[in-house]
């Protein structure tokens, strides 16, 4: 399994453990997503913090599983390398969610 | 199993012949041969799948027959059983030398029986085994037979290069897979544009290459086509860059469970100025090589991605052409290659090169960049699919 869940109050924080966030994970990923949003968790952090290289497939895993956590959600990551950044700058998927530099910051923000 | 051809190898015609006795009684259609090359000839010619050998011979003995049988190339296994006495070596030295089973001699009815029919079961297997690695092979000489033309159909898509209305054109095309999920086309439109795109859906492969062929066939450059309507109802080329791609994601908006979407530089130059207009919707940044300075630029500023969120907005990015100059359209496949160190080609290494090969013909620009690129990859079997396009701006001729 790529993945780690941890539940924090009433915030999913999902840890990709693999290195490289590609085709062979992506599917994975949405999985994991869905799973938690079916059991009743719309607030997910995604902790990238092992993720050396996501190509567009995993691009597309995340913009899915922002998608999957729906209006009433929070879909936010946390510790993006700079190959990461440089993806989610080029497609300006930055703007779409809240990207925090780690996930202890991040927890606290989303709980004040 | 009836009719199967065994043959009995041994230096004792009398007991040989007892032996094909006992198989022509179990069905079988016994052969024999008196030494070890006489069998070997044998095997070659005549479709025998079980050999009953004594371990003991004189010219070639038992177990070299037996690792010659098994080192030479025949289309089928042979089940081999050896004959001995309880004065040879032990059953494991016979299953070392390459054989299925040992019979310890005088034979009985009943021990050869089960022998036989434990050959039956494996040979049966090994047939049905090769039966199905058979149809595997063909259907996979069939599918590959199926991409090869595809390939050639997506090949043939591809615009032509070198000399168009007011610029010169070459392109390097790799699909990782046959076909490709990148796609890019080029050609004039009204009286005075020329349009060009790039583009890369999401994966590669099959699925990939599909829905390229399905977007490429929206910007088809005619009449009816997407390119032509907008410019048509946006007589700013800002406005109709920006509005093809609006009407792209619109269209391409996969549902909730789908993430297939692509990125895309799609761009229009007025060719009697040079004036260039452009949309780069998560697409790698264009490079701008100026003739005059010979220096090398990153144009645009990202975008987002085409079909992925509906409420997604462009910007065109502009840039005013000089005679010489060109411009660069690549996909992730290029600067996402890996060498055999895991070292990315990367744009910087783009750019460098770009610069350094600013006074060589645009001709001979594909080839090279071509080769460059398989050179960092270390073949050419490539993880992505890898294109690029090469604009140079002649002005009007």
């Amino acid at each position: 399994m790529s993945f780690e869940t941890e539940i924090k109050n009433d915030i999913a924080v999902l840890t990709v453990t693999a290195g490289r966030l590609d085709a062979n994970v992506a599917p994975d990923l949405k999985q994991a997503v869905s799973d938690i949003v079916d059991g009743g968790i719309s607030r997910i952090m995604l902790d990238l913090k092992q993720v050396q290289f996501m190509d567009s497939s995993g691009l597309g895993a995340v913009i899915s599983s922002f998608k999957l956590t729906g209006q009433k959600g929070e879909f936010v990551i946390c510790n993006m390398n700079d190959a990461v950044q440089e993806i989610l700058t080029l497609t300006h998927m930055d703007r779409l969610f809240q990207i925090y530099p780690n996930a202890e910051e991040g927890l606290q923000k989303m709980c004040a | 199993m009836n009719g199967t051809s065994a043959l009995v190898v041994g230096d004792d015609a009398e007991a040989r012949v007892a032996l094909s006795r006992q198989l022509d009684n179990a069905g079988y259609k016994a052969m024999t041969a008196n030494n070890g090359q006489q069998a070997l000839d044998i095997l070659e010619r005549a479709e025998v799948t079980l050999v009953l050998c004594d371990w003991s011979m004189q010219d070639m003995s038992g177990s070299e027959f037996c690792s010659r049988l098994r080192s030479a190339t025949i289309n089928r296994y042979v089940y081999f059983i050896f004959l001995g006495s309880p004065a040879d070596p032990p059953v494991q030295h016979a299953l070392k030398a390459g054989a299925d089973a040992f019979l310890t001699k005088p034979i009985k009815d009943e021990d050869l029986h089960i022998r036989l029919k434990s050959a039956t079961r494996i040979l049966e297997l090994q047939h049905r085994m090769c039966a199905r690695n058979d149809f595997l092979e063909y259907a996979y000489a069939s599918v590959t037979s199926d991409l090869k033309i595809a390939a050639k159909v997506q090949e043939d898509l591809l615009p032509r290069q070198f000399r168009l209305a007011g610029l010169d054109t070459n392109w390097v095309f790799k699909p990782a897979n046959f076909v490709a999920g990148d796609m890019f086309d080029y050609f004039p439109l009204a009286d005075d544009y020329f349009v060009f795109y790039i583009l890369d859906v999401e994966g590669h492969g099959i699925a990939s290459a599909l829905t390229s062929f399905a977007i490429n066939n929206q910007l088809n450059p005619s009449t009816h086509g997407l390119c032509a309507k907008t410019v048509k109802s946006h007589p700013v080329i800002q406005e109709a860059v920006t509005a093809t791609v609006d009407n792209l994601n619109l269209q391409f908006q996969g549902n909730l469970n789908s993430s297939r979407y692509f990125t895309m530089v799609y761009g229009i130059i007025e060719i009697s100025t040079g004036k260039l207009s452009m949309t780069q919707a998560g697409h790698p940044a264009p490079v701008h090589l100026c003739k005059e300075t010979g220096k090398a630029v990153f144009l645009g500023h990202g975008g987002m991605p085409v079909g992925l969120l509906d409420e997604a907005t462009y910007d065109a990015v502009d840039c005013s052409l000089q005679v010489g100059d060109r411009l660069y359209l690549y996909s992730d496949g290029m600067i996402e290659c890996e060498n055999e160190n895991g070292e990315f080609y990367g744009s910087e290494r783009l750019l460098l090169r770009i610069q350094e090969w600013r006074d060589l013909p645009i001709e001979e620009l594909g080839d090279l960049f071509d080769g460059e690129i398989a050179r960092w990859n270390g073949s050419e079997n490539f993880e992505d699919d890898v294109s690029m396009v090469i604009l140079e701006y002649t002005g009007k001729r």
